[in-house]
């Protein structure tokens, strides 16, 4: 059974040029929100809540507005400019009259939650937050949904916000030398029936370095790219052709989810003469890799 | 997942009960409350919000651990180690090479934020560094570093349901074969942004609460950590291990209805229960008893209730052991999914606390006090924000 990518979208702050050629953007390349959310609602909704929302959103009007099996988003940090916001206020009025707007908004699956209601999807609704394995972990999950012949159809969104705020007193949550954060979103609906040159996700999983090697050594170089999503995975042979995220923009952790979507869009260029893209994410321990392929 | 049990083979627990699985049966067994004025979290709440609080500072949480005495770590790590360790003790698990870590919090690292949030609004200097413990997936880091647990590591947050699917999903990852052994649970420490926060939702009560009462009036909350070590039945039969219990059915869906309000009907927890039932190949005559979310808030017990009557129609006992140890959030899931276990194993089922008066409108009664009863299958339930609907089933 394969299992493919029927649409995706992304909100990122990434350039693709010519022959594969990626580049950073000054700012996150946003979408006119009010298309699809409505702009009464909007003022509500955090950075993070209003990219992941409409990445779905756009996501399933792709993909006909089938309503999937299930909603499964993965967020480093969740709703942060919420729980600050309720952590600042709580502190200056000295937990006196709270206004519980904050914090109903701060719960981490305030995304998956929110769209489940507005799509009144009963479905199954989960959320995975841990660090830079987030996204794969919804990723994975739905594909092992799939595979287990639970459902035809998982919306999948990976979604983090880094407001000014917040940056200054949470960048140094990771250990990951002195990059700047950026934060953005990208979702994708998978299923297990193709429509015409839908990637494939023909393996995925969490494996240690050396069995990565491995993996590595058995694939075809010459249509092959591999993105680096993350900085734990160390030098990568020089024979491959790769882009390397860690270099060209400011982290965050669902980058494996925007490289993601970079290696869909790659994918479907009209020459594009790549017919694999393999990209890693994972954590200082575990490297996580997907590799999407077109036929 | 009736095809292929997953077997449960060790446990470990630490509530404002006690700390330790045989020192909370006997709480259990004796009708004791862990429900108390607030001593340990300097809140302004002292005093008038009752909670289930464990009577220990983190200070001296963490003298018990192998942490350095200058490390501030999030309390729910703190909580979490003896039970993890009482989990792994409990299980003989060889070694800790082909196991997987499902944890769950909400609060993450929020308690020790919230500590340098004030300090530095008293202007006192704070390093960005003392941060890093803030978000959730730092949790499961420090606990897989500290028990050095080699295989993949994940962290859930669907608020309340959290632990219960954490327990769920690493039953259905060992029945897919992907790995060996898994633990499986969560933890949530009280602190000042979770009682201010559900505090504003006006859903705390400021007597010791009263869930699936007509008389309640909203939850108290708790703390605490529970896990469980799964592996497949032919694995913990070919090691010879102690089966304690097995997972039968999972099923999560979405209630579609509120970001915090369950819908009247219950839908969402209507629809993990038969969904629930499914997976185990159960029918809901199976159900010996129920260990419902039962939070005491007037909407979630009403709601609860309902979806409970639209598929039960002969109710087996129904109670809520968070008059016990209030809600503990990320947690209760896995501190319920323990309690259930200790009930299939001494046959017996414990009551709601202070429980009185069936709800109006509702045809079933609860019961307040410690029943001896056979038991085989027990339907736990869990429910949290965002319309997450959670039903596990544990069979003997």
């Amino acid at each position: 059974m394969g299992i493919y990518i029927k649409s995706y979208f992304g909100i990122d702050d990434l350039h693709l040029g010519k022959e594969a050629f990626v580049s950073a953007t000054d700012q996150l390349n946003e979408p006119e929100y009010e298309v699809l959310i409505d702009i009464r609602s909007m003022r509500r909704l955090s950075k993070v809540l209003k990219y992941g929302m409409y990445s779905s959103l756009e996501v399933l009007r792709q993909a006909d507005n089938i309503n999937p099996d299930g909603i499964i988003s993965g967020t480093g940090l969740g709703c942060t400019s919420d729980t600050m916001a309720f952590l600042n206020n709580m502190i200056q009025r000295e937990e006196h009259l709270l206004t519980p707007t904050a914090f109903i908004q701060s719960t981490h699956n305030t995304l998956s939650g929110s769209l489940g209601i507005l799509l009144k999807n009963h479905g199954y609704n989960m959320t995975w937050s841990h660090r830079d394995l987030s996204f794969y972990s919804a990723l994975e999950d739905g594909c092992r949904r799939l595979e287990a012949g639970k459902g035809n159809n998982y919306l999948i969104v990976g979604a983090d916000e880094m407001p000014e705020s917040v940056e200054d007193i949470i960048r140094k949550i990771d250990h990951c030398g002195d990059r700047d954060w950026s934060e953005g979103a990208a979702a994708f609906m998978i299923g297990t029936d193709a429509g015409d040159s839908d990637p494939e996700i023909s393996d995925h999983g969490i494996v240690v370095k050396d069995k990565f090697s491995y993996y590595l050594n058995n694939i075809n170089i010459d249509d092959t790219l591999i993105i680096n999503c993350n900085s734990y995975i160390g030098e990568i042979d020089e024979k491959y052709r790769k882009i390397d995220l860690t270099v060209i923009k400011p982290k965050s952790f669902i980058d494996d989810a925007i490289g993601l979507h970079l290696a869909c869009r790659i994918l479907k260029e009209e020459d594009s003469k790549f017919k694999n893209v393999i990209c890693i994410g994972g954590s200082k321990e575990q490297i996580s890799f997907v590799h999407v392929k077109i036929s | 997942m009736a095809k292929d049990r997953i077997a449960i083979t060790g446990m470990g627990i630490y509530t404002a009960l006690c700390k330790g699985v045989s020192q909370n049966h006997q709480a259990l067994h004796n009708n004791k409350s862990g429900i108390s004025d607030i001593t340990i979290l300097q809140t302004k709440h002292q005093g008038s919000l009752p909670a289930g609080e464990i009577k220990k500072t983190n200070e001296e949480l963490r003298n018990a651990t192998r942490y350095h005495s200058d490390e501030k770590i999030p309390r729910s790590v703190l909580l979490s180690i003896p039970a993890i360790e009482e989990s792994i003790s409990m299980s003989g698990m060889p070694d800790l090479s082909e196991c997987d870590f499902y944890y769950a919090t909400t609060v993450g690292g929020i308690d020790i934020s919230e500590q340098l949030l004030l300090e530095k609004s008293n202007g006192i200097y704070i390093h960005h560094n003392e941060f890093r413990y803030h978000d959730c997936g730092a949790s499961t880091e420090l606990l897989s570093d500290y028990f050095k647990i080699k295989g993949r590591q994940y962290t859930i947050s669907t608020a309340c349901s959290s632990s219960a699917n954490a327990i769920g999903l690493a039953a259905q990852a060992l029945n897919s074969g992907i790995t060996k052994y898994a633990i499986a649970g969560g933890a949530d420490a009280l602190c000042r942004f979770t009682i201010n926060g559900f505090n504003s939702l006006m859903i705390l009560d400021k007597e010791p609460c009263r869930p699936m009462d007509n008389s309640r009036n909203g939850l108290n909350l708790g703390e605490g950590a529970a896990f469980l070590v799964l592996e497949t039945e032919q694995n913990a039969i070919e090691r010879g291990a102690n089966i304690l219990g097995f997972v039968v059915g999972f099923s999560n869906t979405n209630d579609s209805h509120h970001q915090t309000a369950s819908s009247e009907n219950g839908e969402g927890a209507y629809l993990a229960i038969q969904g629930a039932l499914t997976d185990a190949q159960l029918a809901p005559e199976d159900i010996s008893y129920i260990n419902a979310h039962g939070t005491g808030t007037q909407n979630n017990d009403l709601s609860e209730g309902n979806a409970l009557e639209r598929v039960f129609d002969q109710m087996p006992p129904v109670s809520s052991t968070k008059s016990f140890t209030g809600h503990t959030l990320a947690a209760s899931g896995a501190i319920e999914a323990v309690f259930s276990i200790l009930s299939l194993r001494h046959q017996e089922i414990y009551p709601t606390l202070r429980w009185n008066k069936k709800i109006e409108g509702h045809q079933f009664a609860s019961f307040n006090s410690k029943t001896d009863h056979e038991v085989k299958y027990i339907l736990s339930n869990a429910f949290g924000f965002g319309g997450n609907c959670s039903s596990l089933i544990f069979g003997k």
